[in-house]
């Protein structure tokens, strides 16, 4: 930890000020925009707790399709490497690469990404969507 | 976006009310018109409405006159029709007999106000989707009014190609579902970010596209939101900016699409009441039996288009053309449109359609 509160913290604590102390004071028809802020920084909030977990994990999914030697060689960090290997990814697609016997596999990965996604931006959308 | 009045109005200028003056005084042909109130409405992030009251001494609208004007917003979204092109559209509906409200004037000359507008009748009634989907004093007559909803797209779609007042909308397609997976590949290029989630959805559609036999006038915007309930009635149908022929089973895939439920899953007709219900009003007006075969292939499309939408809303905001926290985060919601994508396509992998490949 670079610092003490880090950044997940303090957007956490930002949003139960939002929530807790000042939406009350609001009238009814600005609270829509306070509701927003809050989810807002509850979004980034989880996204900065991740730090780089979901980025690992979403280059392990490419991986698994591209191999570990491509997925190095596509770019110098992290970002790179994903931006390059999804653009690579949805290009395939398109083109019917992967129409064949590895269409299942191909969903799975693309569902795992999703679920990643999902996990910082609702989270509760996906609980959801499991008990339907 | 609707166009009833109440919170978010907010007053304009001298200037559009001066420019509108002239231009109704002239085309209504009365002696003289005074404008009681005009103030923008909320809603419609793709063309502004203004809600006009005037009193007309004399001519074809002699009286007090209660108006909505229709202008283009300074930020243009792919896929809308030009104000006259909707104006267009709109005559077509009205003269059909479709509950819509009555065009009056189209000005196509952007000297007038700035830019092209037109000017219809307003109408009563409450167009939230929130609200209507939740208000228990509509609970009774939820089923009447989405059997009516069925019946009035069954209205619009007995409208065929060619059409004489219609020329201004693109050709009708050959094959409708692949003339969208095309456009909505090229909207998908225009962004910075690849999605190879929304790519396996329109790789599946187009390997699953289905044989068209048949193309009409379609709303393509037909949903809870964009119409206007008043008293426990359908009182108008609004929002024709994206209408153009297609294969009806989209507009009616639109409408059940589980993104325009507002929250209330079970209810599949627009969040509104009984899907069959929808799809009975449809059919004794139509005629015709809908191929619930191949509803779930649209409403695939539906996920897709709706997830499109949402990145080109959250990308007008990284690019600095409109700034907001509503666009940003619903450039957020992009991956739940992703999950319903491929839970969809899961769900109807195992069955085939009409001439799968």
């Amino acid at each position: 930890m670079r610092h003490d509160p880090d950044a997940a913290e303090l957007l956490r604590i930002a949003r139960e000020t939002l929530l807790n102390e000042l939406l009350e004071l609001l009238p009814e028809e600005r609270r829509y925009a306070m509701r927003m802020a809050a989810n807002a920084l509850a979004i980034a909030a989880r996204e900065a707790e991740t730090a780089d977990a979901d980025l690992l994990e979403e280059l392990r999914l490419l991986s698994e399709l591209y191999g570990d030697d491509e997925v190095q060689a596509a770019g110098a960090d992290l970002h790179e490497r994903i931006a390059k290997m999804n653009k690579r990814f949805a290009r395939d697609i398109r083109d019917g690469i992967f129409d064949g016997a590895c269409a299942q596999g191909v969903q799975a990965i693309l569902m795992d990404q999703v679920r990643a996604r999902l996990r910082i931006s609702n989270p509760g959308y996906l609980e959801a969507s499991n008990l339907d | 976006m609707g166009l009833n009045g109440g919170s978010g109005a907010v007053p304009v200028g001298e200037e559009l009310s001066h420019g509108l003056g002239a231009f109704l005084s002239e085309v209504s042909g009365c002696d003289s018109l005074e404008i009681i109130a005009l103030e923008r409405l909320s809603g419609g992030a793709v063309q502004e409405n203004y809600a006009l009251d005037a009193l007309f001494s004399g001519g074809a609208l002699a009286g007090r006159q209660e108006l909505v004007v229709r202008t283009d917003a300074p930020s243009g979204v792919a896929a809308s029709r030009s104000r006259a092109d909707e104006f267009a559209v709109l005559k077509v509906a009205w003269e059909a007999g479709l509950k819509v409200p009555e065009p009056l004037w189209v000005c196509a000359d952007a000297s007038r106000i700035g830019r092209a507008f037109y000017v219809m009748r307003r109408l009563p009634g409450d167009a939230r989707g929130h609200k209507l989907v939740r208000d228990q004093e509509l609970d009774a007559v939820r089923e009447s009014l989405v059997e009516r909803l069925g019946e009035e797209l069954a209205r619009l779609h007995a409208i065929e190609p060619p059409h004489p007042e219609l020329g201004g909308l693109p050709q009708p397609p050959l094959s409708p579902a692949h003339s969208r997976i095309q456009e909505y590949r090229g909207y998908l290029d225009k962004l910075p970010v690849p999605h190879p989630t929304l790519e396996w959805g329109l790789r599946w559609l187009e390997r699953k596209a289905p044989a068209s036999d048949e193309v009409v006038l379609c709303h393509c915007d037909y949903r809870t939101g964009n119409y206007l309930v008043e008293n426990g009635e359908l009182s108008g149908i609004l929002d024709w900016e994206f209408a153009s022929w297609s294969d009806p089973l989209e507009d009616i895939a639109w409408f059940c699409a589980r993104c325009w439920r507002f929250g209330q899953w079970r209810r599949e007709a627009g969040g509104m009441g009984d899907r069959e219900t929808f799809y009975r009003g449809y059919e004794r007006v139509s005629g015709k039996s809908i191929n619930r075969e191949l509803i779930p292939y649209w409403e695939v499309m539906a996920t897709v288009r709706w997830a499109i939408i949402a990145l080109q809303q959250g990308h007008r905001h990284t690019s600095g053309e409109e700034t907001s926290l509503e666009l940003a985060l619903t450039g957020r919601m992009v991956p739940e449109m992703e999950l319903d994508i491929l839970m969809q396509i899961d769900n109807v992998n195992e069955r085939t359609f009409a001439r799968a490949p």
